[in-house]
């Protein structure tokens, strides 16, 4: 158990202290966090331009449309018959086609600088003009203003027990899952396959394992590179449930953390666990099998694609969470961690499908550590080559 | 005896590495194991630390099977040896250290001693990537050396060493012996196994081919044997000599087994004149020579 620890230190610090770790760990959700930032700046800095202008006085001249349909308010808004030049008091000028109501054809000029973020800024108005001289003499006031306030959709599910209100707190586990899950496959296997290949690589494999059982390095690496890729992913994660709720909040959800049953937190965290240690050892093995890092990265990407596919299909085995894709794809152990969690948490799987999945998952991951332990033996001191499947096929059994 | 091979043989599918091989390694000597690439020099090497497993036969070390108990008795230098370039010399040589069950401060205060004894202090801080390869070397050793291990297994420990390294390595070998180690080398280089080693065995294709005693094999093989010194003329091509080797105006010559020495040299003097001849021992290397039909020495 020492040298397991001993190894699973050397590991973890030599990969956190390199720069690389330090500015993706780091760097990564401050990115993330600015392109929300530059996001949300670019869509309010449009309208912000447009109130600014107008309220220095600017004017949008507006052509073929009766003087009553113009907002009671909006006296920036300005009929004429045809448009003045383009300047700082006239900032743009909307061209209702004669037959608007029937074709809502509208032609904006303005600068060739302002003519796209004020098409953007102004769609809006523009269709609230077309829908309210459509209905001019047909609704109230009070009508008009509903029809212009967008709906209010609630969600409601039924089974045998009766409606009930959707509980959004049931995609979150999900969501979260699966997000950690690829983020940490990606950094973890990453650093897995470069630990191994460069090992290999700089002959440092053979001196290792004069000194200690393959088992003990390889579970060293396992939990050293693998509390790397988790601390990784947790400063992501931390940044995510900081940026969740707030934006829930703007699209009406209210997030809260402590109403995800318990059961759904226990089932994502033991199948993380078994999910995590199957591709490990995978990556392990392929690791020691590869020429080199480029070899084993090239030798990886099937079992990393195959991670992955439940994300190609997630809308089949979304619609239809018992069903012949998503029982499959459950069964099936590369595939199996994202499903499970898909058909627990957001279906009414049955007990048996759920342990008959988990004991998938299990027998897969089991096998996956026995084969990367045999591979790594035939493969580790390989130098420079691949071994051959005959050398790996005698070492297996 | 510290280590005992007996009956091993190894095989990797059909090709056999090691056939039948049988030597023992004495506490506190010197041994050497001498052939060329292929011979199963590694191959034993590893058997012998559990990196493989032996087909065929025992590997005893202080009478046991390789186990967990020895590993930090041992001292394993690898021919294809390598360190993490990226990583710190001192961060290396701590893990390195801790690994073969030094605590932190005993992997710090041996790492300290050996930077010292081998020059290289002030160098703890810098990455193994910014040193010179010979530094690097130096770092092996280290590794190899740091834990006090009792028995050190060194496969081609010369191989690549410039001539400032390879005579410390030499002058670290001869002080651990003197300290009483076990040392069990291999080599290509068959002047560095001569020089060094209190027995040794010779190895050709997983086969041993002598062992024992250099002085032992030497004189063992030292029949129909000929050294000549020559003045002038060369020495042709004669239906009685088996070999020749050539140094300059001397001529090492092993002859049939049917061929009169006598009338050998009388014939020889025909085309050259020859100063001076005697029978002589031969050297290790023309033993291998005789032995395996072929040079050993790869780098002279």
């Amino acid at each position: 158990m020492n040298k397991i620890l001993i190894v699973a230190g050397f590991e973890f610090m030599q990969t956190a202290r390199r720069w690389q770790f330090l500015l993706i760990t780091l760097g990564l959700p401050l990115f993330v966090a600015l392109i929300f930032w530059l996001s949300y700046i670019s869509q309010t800095h449009a309208g912000k331009s447009l109130d600014l202008a107008l309220k220095e006085g600017a004017k949008i001249y507006v052509s073929n449309v009766p003087e009553e349909l113009l907002p009671v308010q909006g006296s920036e808004m300005v009929v004429a018959d045809s448009c003045p030049p383009i300047s700082k008091t006239v900032l743009a000028c909307i061209r209702f086609d004669k037959e608007w109501l029937k074709t809502g054809t509208v032609d904006l000029i303005a600068s060739e600088q302002k003519a796209l973020g004020l098409a953007t800024s102004l769609r809006k108005r523009i269709d609230t003009l077309i829908r309210e001289g459509l209905l001019a003499n047909s609704l109230s006031k009070e009508q008009m203003d509903r029809l212009n306030r967008s709906s209010q959709v609630s969600l409601y599910f039924q089974n045998e027990a009766g409606i009930f209100a959707y509980d959004y707190h049931k995609l979150l586990v999900p969501v979260l899952f699966t997000i950690i899950f690829i983020l940490s496959l990606s950094t973890a296997s990453t650093f897995l396959l470069q630990s191994v290949s460069e090992e290999k690589e700089n002959r440092t494999m053979e001196i290792l394992l004069s000194a200690m059982r393959d088992t003990e390095l390889i579970t060293g690496k396992v939990l050293g590179l693998g509390s790397a890729a988790m601390t990784q992913v947790l400063v992501w994660m931390l940044g995510f449930v900081l940026l969740v709720p707030p934006l829930a909040k703007n699209m009406g959800i209210s997030i809260q953390f402590h109403q995800v049953p318990w059961s759904h937190w226990f089932l994502a965290i033991l199948v993380l666990g078994m999910g995590f240690l199957m591709y490990a050892a995978i990556m392990i093995g392929v690791g020691a099998l590869g020429a080199n890092y480029k070899d084993s990265q090239q030798m990886s990407s099937f079992f990393l694609i195959s991670s992955f596919l439940p994300l190609y299909v997630l809308q089949m085995v979304a619609n239809d969470l018992n069903g012949p894709m998503a029982f499959f794809l459950g069964l099936f152990p590369l595939t199996s961690p994202m499903v499970i969690i898909l058909r627990f948490c957001l279906g009414s799987i049955a007990l048996w499908d759920l342990l008959l999945s988990l004991f998938c998952l299990g027998l897969g991951m089991a096998f996956s550590i026995f084969m990367a332990v045999r591979c790594f033996r035939i493969g580790s001191l390989s130098y420079q080559r691949r071994p051959t499947w005959k050398e790996i096929r005698h070492s297996l059994w | 005896m510290v280590i005992q091979v007996k009956d091993f043989s190894k095989s990797f599918g059909k090709q056999k590495a090691v056939d039948n091989l049988n030597f023992v390694v004495n506490q506190g000597e010197i041994f050497g194991f001498l052939g060329r690439n292929g011979a199963g020099k590694t191959t034993t090497f590893r058997t012998l630390i559990g990196l493989y497993q032996a087909d065929e036969g025992e590997l005893l070390i202080q009478g046991h099977p390789f186990d967990d108990s020895l590993r930090n008795q041992i001292g394993y230098m690898p021919e294809e040896r390598g360190l993490y370039t990226r990583a710190t010399v001192m961060d290396v040589l701590l893990y390195m250290g801790r690994l073969r069950g030094l605590e932190k401060a005993e992997a710090l205060s041996s790492s300290q001693k050996w930077l010292k004894r081998l020059k290289l202090e002030g160098h703890e801080k810098k990455r193994i990537q910014q040193l010179s390869s010979g530094m690097q070397q130096k770092v092996q050793i280290i590794v190899t050396l740091m834990h006090k291990p009792s028995i050190l297994i060194l496969d081609e420990p010369f191989r690549g060493l410039d001539p400032v390294n390879r005579q410390l390595v030499y002058d670290c070998m001869q002080e651990l012996k003197r300290d009483g180690f076990t040392i069990l080398f291999s080599s290509h280089e068959i002047h560095e196994v001569e020089q060094f080693c209190d027995r040794v065995i010779l190895m050709a294709d997983g086969q041993a081919k002598a062992y024992g005693k250099v002085e032992d094999i030497r004189r063992a093989y030292a029949d129909r044997f000929l050294s000549l010194t020559i003045l002038s003329g060369e020495i042709g091509e004669h239906e009685g000599i088996e070999w020749k080797r050539v140094h300059g105006n001397t001529v090492e010559i092993r002859y049939k087994e049917d061929t009169d020495p006598q009338s050998l040299i009388r014939d020889l003097m025909l085309n050259a004149r020859i100063k001076r001849f005697e029978i002589a021992e031969p050297s290790l290397n023309d033993v291998f020579l005789q032995l395996c039909g072929d040079e050993v020495v790869v780098d002279e």
